[in-house]
Formats: C-alpha cells, sequence, structure tokens
C-alpha cells in the first residue's frame, strides 16, 4: 500500500510543478490587431522588439513541458499589453466596435503563419513555439468536443482565450512588415468582443 | 507518446483477420466472416479519434460482435465544495443517479454509488480543465479508473457546465479519467447558489457528459459535414441549441430532420432533454465494452475482444 501512496504523491507532485493557467490568453488577440498597419493604439517597434525577446527567451528557458512554457509566453504578452495597460486609445479599442475575438482558427492558415514565424527562429525555439501551438489546439479541441457549455457564447469565449494565445504567440516572430499586413481574420473567424461578451 | 502520436498511430493500424470464440457476453449470429487485411494510407490527422472509433464500430461489427447482459459501474462521487458552496447533500447525488439508471438503462448500463468524498478545497472547487488543478485533483482523488466511473463535482469557470473524459483516451492519462460537473447542475437543490435563471438544475450535465465518458460526441460535432456525430439516427446540427427551440430548426442542407434538440447530446436546457437515440445506445455499448471492457469481467475476460484490440491498435 504504501508504495502506492508514495507513487501517487509523486505523481501529483510532478503534475503540480506546472503553470495554473497555461496555453490561453484572450489578449493575444488585442496583440494581433495592435500590429495591424491600422492599429487603433501606436506600439513602439521598442515594444515589439521587447515582446519578441521576452517571447523567445520563455521558448529557449526549457523544459518540455509545453503548458509551463507556454505560461512564460503568456506572461511576456501580458507584459507587452501591460506597458500599454495606461493608453486611453488601448482602453477605448477594448471598448469599442473595433475589438474583436478569434471564433474559430483556420488549421491551414495557421500551419503557413507558424511556418512563416519559425522560418528566422533558432531551433530549438521553432520547436517549442510549434510544440505549444499544437497543445493549445488539441487542448481547446479536447475541451470543446468534451464539455457541456451553458451557451454557444461561452463556448466562443472559452475557446477564444487558446485562438488568441497561439495567434500572439506566432505574431511575435513575424517580421514588422509582415506583422503590419496581418489581421486577425487570417487566422481565422473572428466575433466582436461585445457579442462574445468579453467584459 | 503523448495523446496525438499515440491517436495518429492508432489512426494508422490497419484492420487484421481476428477470429477466435464467441465469449458468454456476445451474441455472434454465424461465423464471423474473417477481415480482409488492409493496407494503411496515409491517415489523416485529424479527425483521427473518430476514424479509431469507426474502426472499432466496424471491427465490431464485421466479428458479429453485440455486447449483452449488463454492466455495472461502480460511481466514486468527489465533492469539492468551498465553504458551503459546493456541498451536496445525499438527497441529490441519489437523484442523479437515478436520473443516469433511467437514461442509461437501455444500453444495459447500471450506476451503483460506490463512494462518496467531501473535499474542501477553493483551487479545485473553481479549476478549468486542462490546468494544473485539475490534474493535481484527479491525480489526489481519482480512484480505480478502469473499473469506476469517478465524478468529481465543482464549480469549474468560464460557462462550463461539465466536461469528461472519452474512453479512448482512458489509456494514455487513466489517472484523468471520468467525468466533472457543476454542483448546481444536480437535481434536487435546496437553494440556488448560482445566477438565475439556472435552466440546469435537472441532473442532465451529468447523463450529457457520461454520454462522453461512453464515447459519444455531441449531436452538433462536425456541424452540417459528414460524417457529424457518426450516429446515423441523429440529424445534422448546425450548431449548439440553446433553450429548447423543438421543431424549430433545420439548418443542413439536404437534411430534412430537425435538429435533435431534445436529445441529451446537445446543449439544450435540461428540461428540453430527453433522450438518446437507439444508434447512440448501440454505440455506448460498443465503445464501453471495448474500451472500457475491464468495467465488466465477461468483456475482460473476452480473448475476441482481446484479438480485436490487438488487431486494430
Amino acid at each position: 500500500m504504501r508504495p502506492i501512496l508514495l507513487l501517487l504523491a509523486g505523481l501529483a507532485l510532478s503534475f503540480s510543478a506546472g503553470p495554473a493557467h497555461a496555453l490561453k490568453h484572450l489578449g493575444g488577440c488585442d496583440i494581433v490587431a495592435l500590429a495591424a498597419k491600422n492599429s487603433p493604439v501606436a506600439v513602439s517597434p521598442e515594444l515589439w522588439l521587447d515582446y519578441r525577446e521576452a517571447t523567445e527567451a520563455a521558448l529557449a528557458s526549457g523544459g518540455s513541458d509545453p503548458r509551463a512554457l507556454s505560461a512564460r509566453v503568456v506572461q511576456a504578452q501580458m507584459d507587452f499589453l501591460a506597458a500599454l495597460g495606461g493608453s486611453a486609445a488601448y482602453q477605448d479599442y477594448l471598448a469599442g466596435d473595433s475589438c474583436h475575438l478569434l471564433s474559430k482558427l483556420n488549421a491551414s492558415a495557421v500551419d503557413v503563419l507558424l511556418a512563416e514565424a519559425t522560418s528566422s527562429m533558432s531551433e530549438p525555439a521553432a520547436q517549442a513555439l510549434g510544440a505549444i501551438v499544437q497543445a493549445a489546439r488539441t487542448q481547446i479541441d479536447n475541451i470543446e468536443r468534451s464539455a457541456r457549455f451553458r451557451s454557444n457564447r461561452d463556448k466562443t469565449l472559452f475557446a477564444a482565450q487558446y485562438y488568441c494565445f497561439i495567434a500572439a504567440a506566432i505574431v511575435a516572430f513575424l517580421p514588422p512588415e509582415r506583422r503590419a499586413e496581418i489581421a486577425l481574420e487570417d487566422f481565422g473567424e473572428t466575433v466582436s468582443c461585445k457579442d462574445a461578451g468579453r467584459t | 507518446m503523448n495523446r496525438r502520436e499515440f491517436l495518429m498511430s492508432s489512426a494508422c493500424a490497419c484492420l487484421a483477420t481476428a477470429t477466435a470464440k464467441v465469449g458468454a457476453v456476445f451474441a455472434q449470429d454465424t461465423a464471423p466472416a474473417p477481415l480482409k487485411l488492409t493496407r494503411c494510407g496515409t491517415p489523416l490527422p485529424t479527425p483521427a479519434e473518430k476514424i479509431q472509433a469507426r474502426r472499432v464500430v466496424t471491427a465490431l461489427r464485421a466479428n458479429r460482435v453485440n455486447f449483452r447482459g449488463k454492466t455495472v459501474i461502480p460511481v466514486r462521487f468527489h465533492i469539492i465544495h468551498e465553504g458551503q458552496r459546493g456541498y451536496l447533500p445525499n438527497r441529490q447525488i441519489k437523484a442523479q443517479m437515478a436520473l443516469l439508471n433511467r437514461a442509461y438503462a437501455p444500453a444495459s448500463l447500471e450506476f451503483k454509488v460506490a463512494d462518496v468524498n467531501l473535499h474542501e478545497n477553493s483551487a479545485w472547487f473553481r479549476h478549468q480543465p486542462g490546468t494544473d488543478e485539475e490534474i493535481e485533483m484527479k491525480n489526489a482523488l481519482g480512484k480505480d479508473t478502469a473499473t469506476s466511473l469517478n465524478i468529481y463535482t465543482a464549480e469549474p469557470a468560464g460557462g462550463l457546465l461539465g466536461y469528461a473524459t472519452f474512453p479512448w483516451w482512458y489509456r494514455e492519462t487513466p489517472q484523468l479519467d471520468g467525468v466533472v460537473i457543476h454542483h448546481a447542475s444536480l437535481p434536487k437543490a435546496a437553494r440556488p447558489w448560482v445566477e438565475q435563471p439556472w435552466p440546469f438544475n435537472l441532473g442532465m450535465t451529468a447523463v450529457h457528459e457520461v454520454g462522453h465518458w461512453c464515447g459519444l460526441y455531441h449531436t452538433f460535432q462536425g456541424g452540417c459535414e459528414a460524417p457529424g456525430d457518426d450516429v446515423e439516427d441523429t440529424a445534422y446540427e448546425e450548431n449548439a441549441a440553446s433553450g429548447c427551440p423543438l421543431n424549430q430548426r433545420s439548418n443542413c442542407p439536404g437534411e430534412t430532420r430537425f435538429d435533435p434538440v431534445e436529445n441529451y447530446m446537445d446543449y439544450s436546457d435540461d428540461a428540453c432533454m430527453k433522450h438518446f437515440t437507439p444508434v447512440q445506445y448501440q454505440r455506448i455499448k460498443d465503445m464501453v465494452g471495448y474500451y472500457r471492457y475491464q468495467l465488466n469481467p465477461l468483456t475482460q475476460r473476452s480473448s475476441l475482444l482481446a484479438q480485436i484490440r490487438s488487431s486494430i491498435e
């Protein structure tokens, strides 16, 4: 009995070392929107550079657990948005009609954009990016197929967290001129923040 | 090998000839027609699980396997609560079990309470699927997942009423196996703990999630695209229903039937959910008999099932 208990305790410990909220970040969609040429918020090139470096550092921080890696990437995304947090333009964007979220991912489009992003990355970081994108896709796919939500709206908002995280992680590694061409719609179908019930 | 790799490799497995004597739990009309050894094509990366489940059904039918006889499933309730919130009296558990037994009787499944445990833990109470809290909770509490159904009640965030594991996930992540349901979804609650109106308090979330645990998809799985939910007698459905739009919706081209909004595997209000279809019951029998064979001593001992399993996995 004792060895079994020890094994279970060990398993619990090994699983509990990771992040609490990995693979998802609704604010990721804002990052993609702010990258566009017609962005409602001016973002300095230095901030974009910081974001890329922070994301790359997160991916290169080691370990093979995509969830742990993704938590560091989410932190980089949150830091990016925090730097804009006080901006009235960003707050207006969030409250306005141009704020959108991804409601459905276009798998082949994401694959193409991921390949573009990883082409300029170091091999380990590229692999790590691929791994967290895949993990997020698998995770939300599994949840969507096996869960009951109160409504389609709840389901959409829940899934958007994963899709937005993926899009923002990929956008970090696109060259500035390419990043400016990208719109949220390039990653899949979108829904307005208001319709999705984002608060 | 992670779950995805496992599924990919499973999808690539080819059907082989499988013949054996009939186990007591099966009915076999005539001698089994040997399956031709087929050559693998390049498998589609998705939806590999659906392909694999279809292979299972094909192999079972080809071998004239029909699961008969009752399977009694011990149920282990793990009631996660935060103070009084989430605490469930025995009355509610009994009512939920009665409902499960009514819903699954035509599939020859009987659920029996084996264990009820209370756990006060705020992080687990408000967890979301896929997080450390889910893994931690299930590693700490999950018990005998091969031979019982673990039901966790909590208050998952993000508009979730519940979620479950599919039977084919068991092999890779046995410790995560089971069903999680919102505590306010159980029937016969004395007081409302959640915002009102709350049309999800008649116990149908557990029926729905156990449906996934038994291998059923949502009726709107795949939208209007074939093969939908892999069940022929449920109408194609563009997206999930809400409320109870009975005989009102039918948005898929070529679909003459109304959306199956009364089906347990839709998203309708609890009061609207009334039934599974005959083919869903057949699929439940197949998936439980094949993937959850350890629940029943007869399926566990069956050499035919073991042969089929080794031929397609």
